[in-house]
């Protein structure tokens, strides 16, 4: 038997979903519901909670401390040990290459749920203004939907997986429908105190996390695990909430281990199935299905459409506008670690709260005039947690020494830190886009994709913007600034692109099916049976985490699918 | 699957090359899973007897034990840091490289190895590399500063994810809390 014997299964299924995340459990949950037949390609195996789920266990327990093997976890390096979905930049016969002079880290999951295992849950609807770029500031591109579309799906979405968060009425955080949110932790409240002295809004987060009894799950236990998986599904995933109430109507078939590596093209010019690497058999085979939507996260659907060449199609799949891989984008993000003093004089208590935030602070500046058009929000992203392997390296790095002081120095500062992690927007630019790199092929064959990234002048501006901001509301809620986010030489600190995880717009929607791939219910211009519902889809990059929007657009586009299917018209 | 099974299925799955190289990161997983019932060799893997027992020395320069908790040995880090370096060969060249440097640098200004000199000359050479601006004054530290910076780092995560470092803090969380109380009144300032 030849390694790579092609099998070729009879049955047509009604859609073909690739990808277990956000975007193919929204999809997955929209169909099987309305009484569709769904085949869904997962990469990754099944999730298996005994094996994969490390929550509640001791760092000191594991062999490796959390480190990893070698220390492959250690810094975000690889595979994070105590992660679900071992997160990592790389996977062991699965790479990709990046252009001389722009490193790219390109985070993947392969397991059943995407990084749904793994997100920080921060659940923020993007704002009218982030639909409208280009008509604001001249910049970028408007999408071709607007707030007013999308927001009955954020309800939907919302009421669906469960949201905690407050009612504030900000133009730039649209509210949503939320449960009572955690209160602050300490760090929080000094947080605000210095918000409060400046005049900038600090507010309840907003997370995927359940505080009270939603739809049969119980609430959150506050072990602020939730990248280590929740045995009480409390935090969302499209894995533990999504696919086994999909699967309980009979209509989800799960495919795992199942490496989609091109879409199959009728000679109508539609897709009329998606060939695939059994990983497992090392097989190739093919499912077919009348329709097929691509969940399989931004870079990844861009690669199956490139590697999707045809004679109806010589640039890939769906790609006669050319944009099928461009403008990539991520959050711009840089972060400034500030001590409390006042809080040593609390006595130790267990400060853990969720993985999550329980305060933010959202963009406050879209009045103002700034020297930048984007925007961002702050995260606060402390409490007494499990200390990790690096749990310490801020405050080495900025007492230095060794000895009884320094062991000191980390028992004062334990806990009675804040870290603000800022995630801010960024502009589409012509020098930021993957494409196959014509050398190169992973373990299954397929071409893999090369990177090319650069930020423009305006998020450099803006990172000073946010360095300079987060400096003053620390030092005004009397704090101490222990980690400069760099110079302006480093650009203020600025993460690595890839670093935050929000790669988007590689396969955007737009207006003009000459500059974009996709209308704005996901649907290729080029090929109508054919919808890419992942953040690929994203016309722009707001400074709002793309997880809550994936589940909307996903969500809309499934239902638009289902009603064109029903009408005979897709 | 229970362990005997899962064996079983890992000696099986293993007759097939293709997916040998499954079985061992299996294996690998099974080996961080079961940490805590394997025997603790004394031999170090990564370094010699020399330098392991420098390495012993330094963590406990780093994090030593005092009134309220214990050191850096006591919670077993440089056995920790033994494993990591024994599985990556990055770690093991700056830690080895780390520690041959300092014991020239002692022999340079003191006459005698690390291990030899004085607890006051030992004490004066950590302090040396243990500030990394003392690099602008004395460019020739600034190897061994980066050596001490990695060993601090590595001393103080290996530390604190101890069950002896995680309780000096104190850490009192990993628990199932039914309702988050919040935060105790703050003072003012």
């Amino acid at each position: 038997m030849s390694l790579f014997q092609v099998i070729r299964s009879p049955k047509v299924y009604e859609v073909c979903i690739v990808g277990s995340g956000a975007a193919g459990g929204a999809a997955a949950k929209v169909l099987t519901d309305q009484g569709f037949e769904v085949v869904m390609l997962e990469a990754g195996p099944m999730l298996d909670v005994s094996k994969h789920y490390t929550e509640h266990v001791w760092t000191y327990d594991l062999q490796h401390h959390g480190y990893g093997v070698g220390a492959s976890g250690y810094n975000g390096e690889g595979d994070r040990e105590l992660d679900v979905a071992h997160i990592g930049h790389t996977i062991q016969g699965e790479p990709y290459t990046s252009a001389p002079d722009s490193p790219f880290s390109w985070q993947r999951a392969r397991l059943l749920g995407g990084r749904t295992n793994h997100w920080s849950r921060v659940a923020l609807r993007m704002s009218e203004a982030d639909f409208r770029q280009r008509s604001r500031h001249e910049v970028g591109s408007d999408w071709p939907i607007s707030y007013q579309d999308l927001s009955p799906y954020y309800d939907k979405v919302e009421n669906f997986i469960g949201v905690y968060g407050s009612i504030e009425s900000l133009a730039s955080a649209p509210d949503g429908v939320f449960q009572t949110p955690p209160k602050p932790r300490c760090t929080d409240l000094m947080v605000k105190r210095g918000c409060d002295k400046l005049g900038i809004p600090c507010i309840p987060g907003r997370a995927a996390i359940i505080t009270q009894r939603h739809n049969g799950r119980i609430p959150c236990h506050y072990c602020g695990q939730c990248t280590q998986g929740c045995v009480t599904a409390s935090t969302f995933s499209s894995s533990q909430v999504i696919i086994p109430q999909a699967q309980a109507t009979g209509r989800l078939t799960v495919v795992p281990n199942a490496m989609a590596r091109e879409l199959l093209i009728g000679k109508d010019g539609k897709v009329s199935g998606v060939a695939y690497v059994d990983k497992q058999a090392r097989a190739e085979r093919r499912v077919m299905a009348k329709a097929v939507i691509l969940g399989a996260s931004a870079c990844e659907s861009a690669r199956l459409l490139l590697n999707s060449r045809s004679s109806a199609f010589p640039n890939g799949a769906a790609n006669s506008s050319g944009a099928v891989g461009h403008y990539l984008m991520d959050s711009s993000s840089t972060s400034v670690v500030g001590f409390y003093p006042q809080l040593t004089k609390l006595p130790p208590h267990n400060d853990e709260g969720t993985a999550s935030v329980h305060m933010y602070v959202p963009w406050w500046g879209e009045n103002n005039r700034n020297s930048f058009s984007g925007g961002y929000h702050i995260e606060l992203l402390n409490g007494r947690h499990m200390p990790g392997p690096n749990a310490f390296g801020t405050v080495a790095r900025h007492f230095q020494g060794f000895g009884s002081d320094l062991k000191k120095r980390c028992q004062e500062l334990y806990g009675r830190t804040a870290l603000l992690a800022v995630r801010g927007s960024m502009i589409p630019n012509e020098r930021s886009y993957c494409e196959i790199d014509p050398e190169v092929v992973d373990q299954w064959g397929i071409p893999v994709l090369r990177f090319h990234f650069k930020w423009s002048d305006d998020e450099i501006r803006m990172a000073k913007h946010m360095n300079e901001n987060c400096k003053a509301i620390i030092e005004a809620g009397g704090g101490q600034v222990i980690s400069e986010s760099g110079s302006p030489q480093s650009r203020y600190g600025y993460l690595g692109p890839g670093g935050v995880a929000h790669e988007v717009g590689t396969v955007r929607m737009g207006a003009s099916s000459k500059d974009s791939v996709l209308n704005g219910f996901c649907q290729a211009h080029d090929i109508k049976n054919l919808f890419v519902t992942d953040a690929g889809c994203f016309t722009t990059n707001p400074d709002k985490n793309p997880t809550l929007t994936i589940l909307a657009l996903s969500w809309r586009a499934a239902e638009y699918l289902a009603e064109g299917a029903k009408r005979g018209e897709i | 699957m229970n362990g005997i099974n899962r064996r079983i299925a890992i000696q099986t799955l293993a007759l097939t090359p293709v997916i040998a190289a499954a079985c061992e990161a299996m294996q690998a997983g099974d080996a961080n899973q079961h940490a805590s019932t394997e025997p603790k060799s004394n031999a170090p893997k990564a370094f010699d007897n020399h330098q392991y027992a420098m390495l012993r020395s330094v963590c406990d320069s780093i994090i030593p034990a005092d009134e309220t908790s214990g050191g850096a040995v006591d919670a077993a880090v440089p056995e920790l840091i033994d494993l990591l370096a024994s599985e990556n060969g990055d770690y093991r060249t700056r830690l080895t490289g780390g520690l041959q440097w300092l014991d020239a640098a002692c022999t340079d200004r003191y006459g005698r190895d690390y291990l030899q000199s004085s607890t006051e000359e030992r004490n004066e050479m950590l302090h040396l590399i243990a500030y990394s601006e003392n690099a602008t004054q004395s460019p020739g530290l600034s190897s061994g500063i980066a050596f001490f910076t990695f060993l601090r780092d590595l001393t103080l995560g290996g530390y604190f994810t101890s069950e002896i470092g995680m309780k000096s803090l104190p850490y009192l969380g990993n628990q199932f809390v039914a309702v988050f109380p919040g935060c105790p009144p703050v003072p003012e300032s």
